[in-house]
């Protein structure tokens, strides 16, 4: 265990020795802690989550709210995940690719918009895979002192599937975009001699015209689809307890879906959404021990349940009620779970219910993630 | 600036390769010497991951001694959730982006070009310049 944490840091030291950590950038954009490793161990704000947003590389963690390591979290616990998709060369990458659209006859050397005619509901499969490892440290109601268990995680969406309106808007916008960029007035900002880069950026990126139009091309591809369908497999291995006699051996498997429908409410803000989802997941879990020996044992469980939530810009609430049909008993899990981003820079996750196997006893948790910045924005020379 | 001969010959064609997330548009100008401020003639611009063929400069028209300068204009509309994303998405566009040039005596020409990325308005901007000679 011990030279689990080692590499782990001696990783982790690596990544920030060979970083230039911008602060500010790093707490960009939070979201929950929800790297399938911890959803396994019920241990994140949310058991039914969608992997939107990820970032290409982020480290996550948890503590418990209460401090109290005999509530179930001990110490601080670590997912690291990333996303393969952006760390290999795409081919034939495009806009409408990129955005789930398909040809309707075979690629030639022109094509119009009104070419892209289908959409591909798996596209999002191989964009939004990822990958979490997670070194997590508690008592989970099994143990008397905190436990260390590691796990490892994937997910992606194995679906979705978008409007014919949401397809439309999307193409038009595009159309509406080629034709600003089109324009005698862009045109003359890059036509013109002796501007730096920056220079012809910044004219660019300033228009009137510009702003109004990439605000309504980025508001009609950041509608949710009307349904999608996520999917995630973890596994969890216990390390072992040699002050207890207790051998390391398997912990937690799991392979769950969830299903995202998601209606749009302009009333609630301008990314206002409505979602009810639903989850299915099997489970064969390990932490469970024997009451007379002591020794650990193995149960089969089905988890199945739904969540409802509220999507405004800067705040989310949701509520989730998720029933464990075990081999001997049922227990439920009851959680609510908030998001509120407070300036770009900084968001608080929390969550309170009562969690799988907790006793009527109240869970509160506390989450943030970050993201590493290794670079600032590239300003590169290829011929050196 | 690099050079590229052309000669007598004609047509001389452009071709930008790229694959990338973004929505790229791409402007191309002829100048009559270095020193122009304004361009005498241009491709009308295009997204070269819908267009991908061959275009004609001016035309068709002859270009020997003019100025030639390829800018290529991208916009992310992902929304990425920090900075390293994106440096994975620029560093895509870096791999994949070719800009062309053919017609003349030695065949096809690979046009070098500096580029700057712009975290803070997702956009990238590519720059090529070369002497018809």
């Amino acid at each position: 265990m011990n030279c689990f944490k080692y590499i782990s840091v001696f990783v982790t030291s690596i990544l920030f020795a060979q970083s230039d950590i911008n602060p500010t950038a790093a707490l960009k954009n939070l979201s929950p802690p929800n790297a399938p490793a911890f959803v396994l161990m019920d241990i994140a704000p949310s058991n039914i989550i969608v992997p939107d947003n990820i970032q290409a590389f982020s480290i996550q963690t948890i503590n418990a709210f209460s401090g109290n390591s005999t509530d179930g979290l001990g110490n601080t616990n670590f997912a690291l995940e990333f996303q393969p998709y952006w760390y290999v060369k795409r081919e034939k990458m495009n806009f409408f690719t990129y955005n789930n659209l398909k040809l309707d006859q075979p690629e030639k050397e022109t094509i119009s918009v009104n070419d892209y005619t289908h959409y591909n509901i798996f596209g999002d499969a191989w964009k939004k895979a990822s990958i979490s490892l997670a070194l997590m440290n508690g008592t989970y109601n099994v143990f008397e002192v905190p436990q260390s268990y590691v796990s490892i995680g994937a997910r992606t969406r194995l679906l979705s599937v978008k409007t014919q309106n949401q397809i439309s808007e999307i193409k038009a916008q595009y159309a509406r975009y080629e034709q600003l960029m089109s324009s005698p007035e862009v045109m003359m900002v890059f036509a013109k001699p002796g501007l730096s880069l920056e220079e012809r950026n910044t004219t660019i990126t300033s228009l009137d015209g510009y702003q109004a139009m990439v605000a309504d091309l980025e508001e009609s591809l950041q509608l949710r689809p009307l349904f999608a369908l996520d999917v995630a497999v973890a596994y969890s291995h216990f390390m072992g307890d040699k002050s207890q006699n207790l051998d390391a051996t398997f912990g937690r498997f799991g392979v769950w879906a969830t299903g995202d429908l998601a209606f749009y409410m302009p009333t609630m803000g301008k990314h206002g959404h409505v979602h009810i989802y639903g989850v299915l997941r099997y489970l064969r879990d390990g932490l469970h021990r024997d009451l007379d020996s002591g020794a650990l044992r193995i149960e089969d469980a089905i988890d199945y349940g739904a969540k409802i939530a509220l999507e405004f810009d800067n705040l989310y609430f949701g509520y989730e009620y998720i029933t464990r049909d075990a081999d001997k008993n049922t227990e439920e899990r009851s959680m609510g779970s908030i998001r509120y981003k407070i300036t770009e820079a900084f968001t608080i996750n929390g969550a309170f219910g009562k969690n799988f196997i907790s006793e009527g006893q109240t869970v509160a948790l506390l989450g943030i993630q970050w993201g590493l910045d290794f670079n600032s924005s590239v300003s590169l020379d290829p011929n050196k | 600036m690099e050079t590229y001969n052309v000669g007598a010959n004609s047509p001389i064609k452009l071709k930008v390769g790229i694959e990338t997330e973004a929505i790229p548009m791409t402007y191309a100008f002829l100048y009559h010497t270095i020193n122009d401020q304004s361009a005498y003639s241009y491709l009308t611009p295009f997204d070269p991951t819908q267009n991908t063929g061959w275009k004609q400069l001016d035309n068709g028209n002859a270009v020997n001694g003019k100025i030639f300068r390829v800018i290529s204009f991208l916009r992310f509309f992902n929304d990425f959730p920090d900075e390293t994303t994106f440096d994975l998405a620029i560093k895509q566009v870096k791999d994949t982006y070719e800009p062309s040039i053919n017609g003349g005596d030695y065949g096809v020409f690979n046009m070098s070009f500096k580029l700057q990325a712009f975290f803070s308005t997702k956009t990238y901007i590519l720059e090529s310049a070369l002497e018809l000679t």
